[in-house]
């Protein structure tokens, strides 16, 4: 007896083939800009293409439930924010505990030029929740309505957020400039 | 005061953020992660098939005492098992149960189940896996046969005089090492060369009777920098079988 297992339709080979193309497209067209925006929360640049890498990878999985472009950017870029969120906190935290345990006579870190840019530290100070937001806002041009939304929170709550951050980052510049 | 910091921080974010990325060389990783991804869910969904026809097909054919038992896949492995020969009056005497009574099961990915057969019974052990031997067809003079990341883990059986050409590519931010033999003796390098834009290559000469494997890693340049980043490497690993 003979069982034959079907082979594969081609109208699956031709939706993969589609998928290819236009994950592909998508790559291409958003990866610098994701890159930059990741950067700026995470605050590294590796780490940041590692997260939007991430980020596209679990947009390939999750292809299917996309129904199309446009809500394949905007899952895009929440994949990208909340990844990079993520990781921002892990990252301090393994900072903090670094701080905590190395000796004095260790080297300074080799200093990036971005370091040089008084807003961009002051911003890089900020908690987590506040820099996502202050970058979302003066970066990406959103409003607080959609910060709320790419954060998963409240729009009292991001007002709150931008408060607070505009009034930390008010203080260091001054202080930066006096 | 409000305008001013609100115009500072924008020019201040846009200066920071103002570099280039590497989208090539990250399309390139991305692409090759796509392929890695696909082909496990290929070589899963494949070896479920194969396990379920397995099943199904013992139990077609365990009624009717011994039945033999083929499994073939498209990657050209092939495991035949064959159950006890039926006792003189067992019932099912015909059709898929019949005596000796082939049962063929193509599936569509490279994978095979391995599954022993017991007359009328479905097998206690979970089906496994195993990667498929590739053969350089026999014929007169050397053979070469060229291999690349997407080959990795699969076996290959070579006649001694023939070449194996290991071609990787890579970029310039996950770099392949050269590839390497595990027994020169079996397997032995006869050139092999990197470059910056991360690919690798190396030429192998199969001189004696044995196996060996070839190895290469890829890992990213900034896990060997300060501060070290934490991207995994990848192994490439392909076994050769000499033979004379």
């Amino acid at each position: 007896m003979v069982l034959s297992l079907p082979a594969r339709r081609p109208a699956v080979a031709a939706d993969d083939a589609d998928r290819d193309r236009r994950v592909g497209d998508l790559f291409d067209r958003h990866y610098p800009g994701l890159c930059r925006l990741a950067y700026l929360i995470v605050g590294d640049r590796v780490q940041a293409e590692e997260v939007v890498m991430d980020a596209f990878m679990r947009t390939f999985a999750s292809w299917g439930r996309i129904r199309d472009l446009d809500h394949s950017e905007a899952y895009l870029r929440r994949a990208v924010v909340n990844l990079s969120r993520t990781r921002a906190r892990r990252r301090h935290t393994e900072e903090r505990s670094y701080a905590a345990t190395a000796s004095q006579s260790a080297e300074p870190a080799t200093a990036e030029p971005e370091r040089e840019l008084v807003v961009w530290e002051a911003v890089r100070r900020l908690p987590d929740r506040q820099r996502a937001a202050v970058v979302l806002r003066y970066y990406e041009d959103l409003s607080e309505a959609d910060i709320a939304e790419l954060l998963g929170c409240s729009v009292g709550t991001v007002k709150s957020q931008l408060f607070k951050a505009r009034a930390t980052l008010a203080e260091a510049l001054d202080e930066e400039e006096s | 005061m409000t305008d001013d910091l609100e115009r500072r921080l924008r020019d201040g974010l846009q200066e920071a953020a103002a570099f280039e990325p590497d989208t090539a060389g990250a399309r390139t990783r991305f692409d090759r992660l796509r392929r890695q991804r696909r082909l496990r869910l290929w070589t899963g969904a494949g070896a479920l098939a194969t396990a379920s026809v397995a099943v199904l097909a013992l139990l077609l054919g365990g009624s009717g005492g011994g039945s033999r038992v083929g499994l073939t896949a498209t990657g050209g492995q092939q495991v035949t098992t064959t159950a006890p020969q039926p006792v003189a009056g067992a019932p099912g005497g015909t059709g898929a149960g019949s005596p000796g009574a082939t049962t063929t099961v193509t599936a569509t990915a490279a994978s095979t189940a391995t599954v022993t057969a017991a007359t009328g019974t479905v097998p206690q052990s979970s089906p496994t896996t195993v990667p498929p031997p590739t053969t350089v067809p026999p014929g007169p003079g050397p053979h070469t046969t060229t291999v690349t990341e997407a080959d990795g883990g699969k076996s290959y059986t070579l006649q001694r005089g023939d070449t194996l050409v290991v071609q990787l590519s890579g970029s310039s931010g996950y770099p392949w090492t050269e590839p390497a033999s595990s027994n020169d003796t079996v397997l032995h390098r006869t050139g092999g060369s990197t470059t910056p834009e991360g690919n690798a290559s190396a030429t192998f000469s199969a001189s004696a009777d044995g196996k060996a494997d070839v190895t290469a890693t890829e890992t990213a340049t900034c896990a060997t920098s300060t501060p070290r980043c934490m991207i995994a490497s990848r192994a490439f690993d392909v076994s050769v079988t000499v033979v004379g």
